[in-house]
């Protein structure tokens, strides 16, 4: 078991304030998935 | 130990991690990979921690990796490896997760094991000549916006671009973790419920048992612990659109009474112990 005081402050980082920014979707502001970025691609009108 | 890998501003992570039967766990960790090489190190022997403390590589019992963030540095490339083949128990694995890099191979593997599939084809360098009433959709995990193609008035396509027909709004999104599921269904009026933000709640509702079966097959295929899988039920036909090897869960179970799906991860993290 590591130091509680370490693995206090490592932890206390998820703990912090919520994250802010615009979200461009739910699941862009709720959750990502798969092997991209966690803010959603911004909608260009193209074939992309 | 426990270990949440990933960044701190992933909200799936932030919101697991916010579970008292989580955050109260002396034996949970969270590594915040943008910290490795700055005071955070690995060695052969196991992770350096800011005050220098040892934690060694047998010490940790799983981990719930979300690195989803393409990082590019040396370090991550090591870590990738202790995730793929040193640490036990690791929900998911990096090598099984790039089941997310082809939309087209997992509707292939779907179809192979009896899975409905929407009429899906994929064009590239090909000028469009009629406009049918399907969507289009990035062909990799690369995110896009699900649209219809009547919406798009570029005849042109460069890159690879998936087109498939149109089965409706009726979304079914299964959580699969170690054969336990939860399955939730959204009614939306854009075709991507996930920027439909006036698309009504995610209820919990039962899938048959021939589906359940097939979707733990598909599961174990590609040897994911964890998975999100999405379906359109369309005359009680259930289309498999995509499996997600890294799920962002945290937005569905918002919208359930209790927390199943994070229960379930948690035990399942345990389960080492």
């Amino acid at each position: 078991m590591i130091n509680r005081y370490v693995r206090f402050e490592m932890n206390q980082e998820l703990l912090g304030r919520r994250h802010g920014g615009k979200a461009t979707s739910k699941d862009g502001k709720d959750g990502k998935e798969g092997k991209d970025d966690i803010s959603a691609c911004p909608d260009i009108g193209e074939w992309s | 130990m426990i270990l949440l890998i990933g960044v701190k501003t992933d909200p799936v992570l932030r919101y697991f991690f916010d579970q008292n039967y989580v955050k109260r766990d002396r034996r949970v960790l969270f590594l915040n990979v943008e910290r490795i090489g700055v005071d955070i190190f690995l060695s052969d022997e196991g992770w350096m921690l800011p005050t220098g403390e040892l934690l060694p590589h047998s010490a940790i019992s799983s981990v719930y990796n979300r690195l989803v963030s393409q990082i590019r540095n040396p370090w991550i490339y090591y870590l990738n490896w202790l995730l793929d083949d040193v640490y036990p128990n690791v929900i998911n694995r990096p090598k099984d997760s790039l089941v997310n890099f082809s939309k087209l191979w997992q509707l292939e593997v779907a179809r192979d094991m009896g899975f409905d599939i929407p009429k899906t084809q994929v064009y590239a360098n090909f000028r469009l000549k009629n406009r049918d009433d399907g969507i289009y959709k990035s062909i990799s995990s690369v995110r896009s916006i699900v649209k219809r193609v009547e919406n798009n008035y570029q005849n042109l396509v460069n890159e690879p671009v998936l087109f498939q027909s149109d089965k409706g709004r009726h979304n079914i999104r299964v959580h699969l973790l170690k054969g336990h599921y939860v399955a939730q269904e959204i009614f939306s009026k854009e075709v991507d419920y996930r920027y439909d933000l006036n698309a009504c709640c995610a209820k919990r509702c039962d899938i048959p048992i021939a589906l359940l079966d097939k979707v733990k097959q598909l599961s174990t295929k590609f040897k994911l612990v964890f998975s999100g899988i999405d379906f359109i039920l369309s005359n009680g036909r259930y289309y498999f659109l995509e499996i997600n090897p890294s799920p962002g869960y945290a937005y569905f179970e918002k919208q359930l009474s209790g927390t199943p799906i994070s229960a379930l991860l948690y035990k399942t993290l345990r389960e080492n112990e």
